[in-house]
């Protein structure tokens, strides 16, 4: 666990280093600015997703896996049409995708990161084109990510993960199976 | 490790580069021996990997566990991911897992699964998966514990309650299974090193005896790392036929059919057998509980 805090420690200490002076003598960190209003972002998404999930059953294990992809189904559809107009950016802000590709940009320049391209390289690579609110094609692998990366990414809800796709860094809903934001090349 | 006292039939690895497929005529099927020792109280489970393809080889390794579960009664199967290839939808299911071990799930034998690549993350809450909605757990059958985890996800969180979780287990024979090998020798993937670099040091430091992972689409036995023994079983449906590299830390590998493999804890011993769906077996051995010998 030295190792999480370690990273953790580099990844907030990366922050600090982006602080600035700004007008009015006030020192802020910018970064950390940034980190805020994503998670502020993140839980409005939640926020927004337990009201779609409102009045569905909770999902429970089951021998029909046709309920199951129903309700995968129907959780995704209410969250479409409670965001229809959600488009790439809305949470991956421009200031947090730049922080974003810093850190990853910071992650590849490490001696870690021969294993993470390699990683990357044998988890069946795709490449496909997506959108914003598209379900994950379910006949498609889904790319798995490289343990060092994760440990060097802010940390999510539950309900939310990332994933990569070609070179995008992905936000998927993982319950809805939903893609919710990208960063298009983020990944060398 | 030792060798059981019954011979196996030689094993194509590795040096087969050249030769070319059987066609299903050359195939030659084999007597099913088992050579497990059937202790009372043991804990006798099958493993498979990479099955859901609903292809006709997933089927005849189904129906040739079905035979081997009569004369070896296993409880349970662990399931080593890409459990359902390709599409998701309920004929998926029923054709990709249902019917192909309708004989063992009908008997009664229950299934844990990990999730692999080509899996959808939500099949944790398909009932006879067995993963009560989690996608790492662990079960717990006499002196085994067994710990499934997600290794297309092996965030943070998961690393922390893996060493939490194998930290606090007081269990004879600690085993992990999960998709992505930590060590293989196959060309296609090969090994996941980060996967390694991150998860290994917390197997090594609880006491981990044996890792089960799939991915490639081969069988191997990897010599022992550090007091750790790695399986690699990537090959219950799917084959990559001549993918193994000759080298030198696979104890045994074999990369010509499909496979699947019989366990066995049995007190201070694990006892294996992989066979293949021709009936033959392709390796076979028992495993000392190194822990248990440092204690003695």
């Amino acid at each position: 666990m030295s190792r999480i805090i370690q990273n953790k420690a580099v990844f907030y200490a990366s922050l600090l280093a982006c602080s600035v002076t700004i007008a009015f003598g006030q020192r802020v960190n910018i970064g950390a600015q940034h980190i805020a209003g994503f998670q502020q972002r993140l839980a409005a998404y939640v926020k927004l997703r337990n009201e779609a999930a409102a009045g569905m059953p909770r999902q429970k294990p089951t021998d029909s896996s046709g309920k199951m992809s129903n309700q995968e189904r129907e959780l995704a559809q209410r969250i479409r049409s409670l965001r229809p107009s959600a488009r790439r950016g809305d949470i991956f802000t421009p200031e947090i995708s730049a922080e974003f590709l810093r850190l990853i940009r910071l992650a590849w320049r490490n001696p870690d990161a021969a294993q993470m391209r390699r990683s990357l390289a044998r988890a069946e690579p795709v490449s496909i084109t997506i959108h914003i609110n598209d379900a994950y094609p379910a006949s498609i692998p889904l790319q798995s990510m490289p343990p060092t990366l994760l440990q060097n990414l802010p940390s999510l809800p539950k309900e939310l993960e990332y994933r990569v796709i070609g070179h995008n860094l992905v936000l998927r809903d993982a319950r809805a199976n939903l893609i919710v934001d990208f960063i298009e090349r983020a990944i060398p | 490790m030792r060798n059981l006292t019954v011979s196996t039939v030689a094993l194509s690895v590795l040096l087969t580069a050249c030769s070319p497929p059987p066609t299903t005529a050359q195939t030659q099927t084999y007597a099913l021996k088992l050579q497990l020792p059937e202790k009372p109280k043991a804990v006798r489970f099958a493993v498979i990997g990479d099955t859901g393809t609903g292809g006709k080889e997933q089927y005849e390794v189904g129906a040739l566990m079905a035979e081997a579960h009569q004369t070896f009664p296993f409880d349970f199967v662990l399931m080593l991911g890409d459990n359902i290839y390709g599409g998701k939808t309920p004929e998926d299911f029923k054709r990709k897992f249902e019917d192909p071990y309708k004989v063992l799930l009908d008997s009664g034998v229950k299934f844990y699964a990990s999730l692999g690549n080509h899996d959808d993350p939500n099949e944790r809450y398909y009932k006879p998966f067995n993963m009560n909605g989690q996608r790492y757990y662990t079960i717990k059958k006499g002196d085994v514990e067994f710990f499934a985890l997600d290794s297309t996800y092996f965030d943070p969180q998961q690393m922390e309650w893996l060493q939490k979780e194998l930290s606090a287990s007081g269990a004879k024979w600690k085993i992990c299974f999960f998709h992505h090998p930590l060590y293989s020798d196959a060309r296609y993937h090969g090994p996941d090193t980060d996967l390694r670099r991150r998860m290994e040091p917390i197997l090594q430091k609880n006491g981990v005896n044996i890792v089960l992972s799939g991915h490639e689409h081969v069988y191997e036995r990897i010599k022992p790392q550090g007091s750790i023994y790695y399986f690699v079983l990537g090959s219950a449906g799917q084959l990559r036929r001549h993918d193994l590299r000759r080298a030198a830390n696979v104890a045994k590998g074999f990369d010509t059919d499909r496979t699947f493999m019989l366990m066995e804890a049995a007190d201070d011993d694990l006892y294996f057998q992989t066979i293949s769906r021709t009936g033959e077996t392709v390796d076979s051995g028992a495993i000392e509980n190194q822990k248990l010998k440092r204690v003695q």
